[in-house]
């Protein structure tokens, strides 16, 4: 039988073996799992027996010498961590045996030939991945396990609704729903300010990018500036580094054409391509000189470049903007946003239907610079 | 544990309730929330940066989680043994570990895990504050390990762990941990956390100027800011900003100040001595150079205000004053001064960090030759794309996608540009007439000393004008916007259509506005307070529309429309509660009479955003058709009314046009 680790915590599902394998995502529910399982065994006088992975088979097939009932085996598997011999087949085989095995979803056991026979003669417990179809059963138990009172069936149903909607179609999974349930609970408006699409001038980072990469003119870019030095002021943004993130963060939106409220509008042209080459070839600058002013360059830089096709066709202009990855990939957030932009223009490039001529040398120069990336960048750009 | 007594500034005023906390409204909703509901207990994550308020928030919480006498806004009480305990940090109850003394994993895993294994006692709650969490990098295996005891805390435990690098922790251990950020405070918040503090203090004289550079000091943060005004304090003499300076040793202002004023003047030698007397790193200087040179050119010179940087900011109008008037006398007029700073603009190096000291003296004395030079402001060199262009086949018209900013009084508004364009176009589609002559009258030459009187003024000098167009042609037409010129003071703009441009015609007028009111011309400097412009473009309409385009060249240029109609540029200035603009009846409202009066109403290639359609001239093709298929004999136009509708139809369909209804 197969249920959710919520349901199992949840429900008195009466007299059932304890032969319990529980697939866990994220170890939110791990140890309530874990003594929810103790403590059926308490219930039903049965000792446990702990195993670590090297003895989970050996002590499956052990006889019990301490008591009338054979303990039931726990044995916790961490991610990454391999158990000695072939125990799917042993509990496959030996239907009598209580045990609990508690492993991380996708475990290479869970793959093995006798998987199957093993989890039809178990109680496997999933950890269910959240969607809008499940998020309210569920919220209603985080709620309840995370140990709220006073709160309404009011404002868990105002929770619930705005969480469904910050959820959107997406999924997440148990450990996010219940920091986000909390957030929902306690400070709603965090949440719906995030979700508002604020349309005024000025408001939307993308929008003013966008603007200023269609138009390249004094007017937008009064705009993109003005909205960055309120943020700056208002401390939205704390730091240069915070500008280059977001600045790479909308870049990457733009260049993969994932803002949905541009989808009727004409597709990204070649200045997208250059203005994100640009950023690039500017951060180290961006990072280590006043913000504001900085930028005010950087835009001025952008707007005298005529023609973008033209400037995109001469490698030499643009090389330089992936200098930054020679160095090792640090794994901060500036460096990952950079490569997220990178991948953005790969992808942008391989779903054109007719590619420009300076597509080519563009993935060219990337796969020269990401030879020896661990990224996967080069891989992307191989495609 | 004992506590050292600290008699600052930043001690004192360390909020010790929720409700004390500046800013911070996300952070304090989400902590007090898991107060007020069952005091749960939660793994957390405080980014923000140092001084921030991240071992407060820590501290409070920790004490509102055990107070034994909440408050309404679940502070704690700071009286009750519980709220004590924490302040002297018991550990069963709140330890703080300052991760960076960690020199090996096994002292650090030993720690908490004593912490752990603390018994707790009935209703207990006890929180491990573990500050600067990235250094814990350094520990192999520390990571992992938190990961598993978050995972298997015990109840009423909670890890609150601080950080101002979060990108350094493990995503893994990120995502056990809610998030919450502990942001600088706002230059408004800022200001108020000092003002508080100052008035608290009884120092009485405080400036904003002085606010501002105090929280640039203290980069937003609280407990720097604070530590900063600790620091002015202890000499008794209020917060003045140059009272700031000289003790954060922000001196170099004046420096800055002097240094462009000699640009200003233009003289290379004293722009040389003002820089070499100016006692700062070069690359400082530089920067500074390049941030009043941004400040100034979009909150003086085009009136947008930009914040760019605290330090710059600080600047008042008054000190910026002599330096716009120095360029002033060296330039021709705003317009040239506009160019001269676009051109100043991207002469530095704004990243002065990639030269030596001697390449950037050197771009140093090539900026200061290009300041110099005779023809600053007047050349064309500059390629970037200063002056918006229309790019109508570019971009489509998005009325949605670019809302409309709000008003800024200085300029003219979409509203009133929209009317002039309908006005004018339904002008010359009603009687076939354009406009070709531009007039300026400066309402100071006429003794007029404000804007009351300056509006008297602009009002008699156009019914007199249409009274004399009448007289001489049998029409007065003419659109009139009142602005303020940034040198010679109120004035009023007017456009007027005559016969012709003629050398005799023009004589004719510029005979009549030197007599008028010639008796109260106070300023015989300044010509004959009336300047006549007529306009000679030979393209079809080119003349009406240049007129136009010069009426209305105070448009916002922040508004997107600006861009759509190729105006030249020109700061009209804010006239307070005057009437800005005025027409006369053929050119005003009561011109749809006459198109009412046939049963058609006007196209309007503006009200359609047809902008490529805008200076093409097609009033003359509506005129026509008019003229001929509806004279005014209302028998004869009840015989062409099919024909002009049909035609209407063909001309708005051709030029996806539509009707103007006014």
């Amino acid at each position: 039988m197969k249920i959710s680790d919520v349901e199992f915590l949840n429900r008195d599902l009466g007299h059932f073996p304890l032969r319990v394998i529980y697939q866990y995502r994220t170890s939110l529910l791990r140890k309530s799992v874990r003594d929810r399982v103790r403590q059926l065994a308490a219930d039903r006088n049965v000792l446990i027996a702990n195993a670590n992975a090297r003895e989970f088979g050996a002590k499956l097939l052990e006889e019990s010498v301490w008591a009338e009932l054979p303990p039931v085996v726990l044995c916790e598997i961490e991610p990454g961590g391999k158990l000695v011999g072939s125990p799917m087949d042993v509990i496959a085989e030996e239907a009598t045996r209580a045990f609990c095995l508690i492993l991380p979803a996708g475990h290479a056991l869970t793959s093995s030939m006798s998987w199957e026979k093993a989890a039809a003669r178990s109680l496997v417990l999933e950890e269910p991945m959240v969607s809008t179809s499940n998020l309210l059963p569920l919220a209603d138990f985080l709620a309840s396990w995370g140990g709220y009172k006073g709160v309404s069936r009011n404002d868990l149903d105002a929770a619930v609704k705005l969480l469904a909607r910050a959820l959107g179609e997406g999924n997440w999974d148990l450990c996010k729903t219940a920091q986000m349930l909390d957030c929902a609970l306690l400070t709603p408006r965090a949440i719906e300010d995030r979700l508002k699409v604020r349309r005024s001038r000025g408001d939307v980072l993308n929008e003013c990018l966008k603007d200023f990469l269609d138009l390249r003119d004094a007017v937008s870019m009064r705009r993109l500036l003005a909205l960055l030095a309120d943020k700056a002021g208002g401390r939205q943004i704390s730091s240069n580094a915070d500008v280059l993130r977001q600045l790479y963060k909308t870049t990457e939106k733009i260049v993969a054409q994932r803002d949905k409220r541009y989808g009727r509008r004409r597709t990204g042209g070649a200045q997208n391509f250059s203005w994100a080459l640009h950023l690039m070839h500017n951060e180290s600058r961006l990072l280590s000189a006043p913000c504001i002013a900085s930028i005010e360059r950087i835009c001025r830089e952008f707007m005298s470049v005529v023609d973008h096709n033209a400037w995109l066709s001469d490698p030499v202009k643009f090389r330089s903007s992936f200098g930054s990855l020679m160095f090792p990939d640090q794994g901060n957030s500036i460096h990952k946003a950079r490569r997220l932009v990178i991948e953005a223009l790969l992808s942008s490039i391989n779903s054109m239907v007719e590619r420009p001529q300076w597509a080519d040398s563009l993935i060219g120069e990337i796969l020269i610079v990401s030879h020896d990336d661990q990224s996967g960048i080069g891989d992307v750009a191989a495609l | 544990m004992t506590k050292k007594s600290d008699d600052s500034l930043a001690a004192k005023y360390r909020p010790k309730k929720f409700g004390e906390i500046v800013g911070q409204q996300n952070a304090v909703e989400f902590l007090t929330g898991l107060v007020r509901h069952g005091r749960m207990t939660r793994h957390i994550l405080l980014c923000g940066s140092v001084g921030s308020g991240k071992t407060t928030l820590a501290r409070i919480y920790a004490k509102a989680l055990n107070c034994e006498a909440l408050e309404d806004d679940c502070s704690p009480c700071l009286r009750c043994a519980a709220c004590q305990a924490v302040e002297y940090q018991e550990p069963h109850l709140f330890s703080e570990i300052d991760a960076p003394r960690y020199r090996d994993a096994v002292s650090f895993r030993d720690t908490l895990d004593a912490l752990q294994r603390m018994p707790f006692q009935r209703g207990e709650r006890r929180v491990v504050f573990v500050d600067e969490a990235h250094s814990l990098r350094r520990l192999p295996g520390v990571y992992a390990y938190l990961l598993k005891t978050l995972e298997e805390a015990p109840k009423g435990l909670s890890f609150v762990f601080a950080t101002t690098e979060p990108d350094e922790l493990s995503d893994a251990l990120r995502s056990r941990l809610t998030e919450l950020t502990v942001r600088a405070l706002s230059l408004d918040e800022g200001c108020r956390l000092l003002r508080s503090i100052a008035e608290r203090e009884g120092i009485a004289r405080v400036e904003d100027e002085g606010m501002m550079l105090l929280w640039r000091m203290g980069d937003g943060q609280p407990r720097n800011m604070v530590q900063a005004l600790d620091q002015l304090h202890v000499r008794d003499k209020g917060i003045t900003r140059d009272q700031v300076r000289d003790v954060f040793d922000v001196k170099d202002i004046d420096a800055l100040l002097a240094y462009f004023v000699s640009l200003g003047e233009g003289q290379f030698v004293k722009q040389a001595q003002a820089f070499s007397s100016w006692h700062a790193n070069i690359r400082l200087k530089v920067s500074r150079i390049q941030s009043l040179l941004v400040h100034m050119y979009y909150n003086d010179l085009i009136g947008h205000p930009l914040f760019v940087d605290a330090v710059v900011s600080s600047i008042r109008a008054e000190e910026r004053a002599p330096i716009l008037k120095e360029f002033r006398r060296r330039l021709s007029d705003e317009e040239a001064l506009r160019r001269a700073w676009q051109e100043m603009l991207v002469l530095l190096p704004v990243y002065p960090n990639e030269l030596a000291d001697d390449g950037l003296l050197a771009q140093v004395i090539l900026f200061q030759e290009r300041v110099c030079a005779s023809d600053l402001g007047r050349t064309s060199s500059i390629h970037v794309n200063e002056m918006p262009d229309i790019k109508t086949d570019k971009v489509p018209a998005r009325k949605a996608a670019l809302a409309r900013p709000p008003q800024n009084p200085r300029f003219l508004s979409v509203d009133l540009v929209k009317n002039i364009y309908n006005s004018a176009s339904a002008f010359t589609q009603a009687f076939g007439r354009q406009f070709n002559v531009k007039i300026t009258i400066y309402h100071e030459a006429f003794g007029c000393q404000d804007q009351k009187a300056a509006g008297k003024n602009a009002g008699a000098f156009t019914h007199a004008l249409t009274a004399r167009l009448k007289d001489w042609y049998g029409h007065g037409d003419r659109l009139l916007v009142q602005e303020v010129d940034p040198k010679l003071g109120p004035c009023g703009r007017v456009i007027a259509s005559l016969p012709d441009i003629a050398g005799e015609t023009i004589t004719r007028l510029e005979r009549w506005t030197r007599r008028w009111k010639e008796n109260l011309r106070t300023d015989p400097k300044r010509s004959f307070g009336i300047e006549i412009e007529p306009c000679s473009d030979s393209q079809r309409m080119g003349a009406h529309w240049e007129c136009v385009r010069w009426l209305c060249a105070g448009l916002d240029p922040a508004d997107p429309t600006y861009q759509r109609l190729n105006l030249p540029w020109r700061s009209p200035g804010d006239i307070g509660n005057g009437n800005r603009y005025a027409s006369s009846d053929s050119c005003g409202p009561d011109l749809s009479k006459v198109a009412n009066s046939q049963g058609f109403p006007f196209l309007s290639a503006f009200d359609d955003l047809a902008w490529s359609e805008l200076y093409e001239g097609w009033e003359l093709e509506i005129y026509d058709a008019r003229s001929k298929l509806l004279p005014l004999d209302e028998g004869a136009a009840a015989a062409g009314i099919n024909e002009f509708r049909s035609f209407c139809e063909k001309m708005k369909e051709q030029r996806k046009l539509q009707f103007w209804k006014p």
